[in-house]
């Protein structure tokens, strides 16, 4: 099993210019862990919506690697997301599952099919093709790289151990989700044109 | 110019270049204009509230995208159409407005069957402004919304009847 404040670490320093997408666990793990960048972006308040969120950053910054911190309990609720990464199969995006079976957020409850559910087999059944699964942070470090640097789309499910207990702190390391986005539009050069 | 070519070419004035897409039987008429319009991306998925997350991401990379999803979808995407008002996401929602050819606008809204349809009303309860696009005397309102969307940081709604009669299921 992995920790997954030593895996947010792990990726932290391999951190260049790419785009991070977190939601829960791994959000609260990535915002407490890694140094402040207007090319984070929580996805807070949306459960489930983490990776349809980096697909639509991935096509619109092509050149830019896109990586998603989702949670297995987030994914469960928009499963059809890896159809549609399939379909539209981005290059420049990563994919993260971190799996502990809990939604550790609201009192530590499995999640359903915990134990059953393979998200690596779902992952693949969707077509995607770069598919991984990883539950020793070992052999992560040694894949990593390649995961950050190679076209994908990459999935890598991670096993990893519940978090220390930990209640949600609403304070100044959350910005609010407008402020993110007028830090990202700066940050990546465009002005706010909308849509 | 048919409607669904109308309404392409009023969206592509506003530099929409994705369409954020779930089948509708209500704006059938847009599906094949779509497809054929070089200058759009069609990006297909599989719950509707995944469109509101795509166009959010779309927007946050530099790219301008617009939703097309029935109604019905809409209000199975509450939480997602929450968090893009609470975003200030200025997205364009084109919602194919189902059963429209059957409600009956009354001082208490839109009437189905003696039973009040809820489009509107799950619209006016996130404080969506929505505009009602019916004839091809209506295409304008499409730029008109894709700009105020712009203008003001936050989601406009297009509520679509269909132009080719469609019916669901032939």
């Amino acid at each position: 099993m992995i920790n997954t404040r030593q895996f947010v670490q792990l990726l932290a320093s391999h951190r260049k210019d790419e785009i991070v997408v977190s939601t829960m666990t791994g959000d609260r793990e990535w915002i407490a862990c890694s140094p402040p960048s207007p090319l984070n972006f929580s996805v807070i308040g949306a459960m489930g919506y983490a990776c349809s969120v980096g697909i639509g950053l991935a096509l619109a910054q092509p050149k830019r690697r896109v990586i998603v911190l989702d949670a297995d309990g987030s994914l469960l609720m928009n499963l059809g997301t890896l159809v549609t990464l399939a379909v539209q199969s981005p290059p420049n995006l990563l994919h993260f599952v971190l799996e502990n079976g809990l939604y550790e957020i609201a009192g530590r409850v499995p999640v359903p099919g915990c134990g059953l559910v393979s998200f690596t087999g779902v992952a693949r059944a969707a077509g995607l093709k770069e598919v991984y699964e990883y539950d020793d942070l070992e052999v992560l470090r040694g894949g990593l790289p390649r995961l950050l640097s190679e076209a994908g789309p990459f999935f890598a499910v991670l096993k990893v151990e519940p978090t220390t207990p930990l209640p949600i702190q609403v304070d100044k390391s959350y910005r609010g989700v407008d402020e993110q986005a007028r830090a990202m539009e700066k940050a990546l050069g465009f002005g706010i044109d909308g849509l | 110019m048919e409607r669904g070519e109308a309404i392409c070419r009023e969206l592509k004035k506003a530099g929409i270049r994705y369409i954020v897409w779930l089948a509708d039987s209500e704006t059938h008429f847009m599906h094949d204009v779509m497809d054929r319009d070089p200058d759009l991306k069609v990006i297909k998925v599989c719950r509707e509230g995944e469109a509101v997350a795509i166009c959010a991401g779309l927007y946050l990379g530099g790219a301008k995208g617009a939703l097309l999803v029935e109604n019905q979808g809409i209000f199975d995407s509450g939480n997602a159409v929450k968090w893009a008002v609470t975003f200030k996401l200025p997205m364009t929602m084109m919602i194919g407005y189902l059963m429209h050819r059957g409600m009956v606008r009354t001082p208490e809204g839109m009437m189905l069957r003696g039973a009040k349809d809820p489009t509107e009303p799950f619209l006016d309860a996130f404080g969506i402004t929505h505009y009602l696009v019916d004839s091809d005397e209506d295409v304008p309102k499409v730029g008109q919304a894709c700009r105020e969307a712009q203008q003001t940081g936050k989601p406009v709604a297009l509520l679509l009847t269909s132009a080719d009669g469609y019916v669901p299921g032939s």
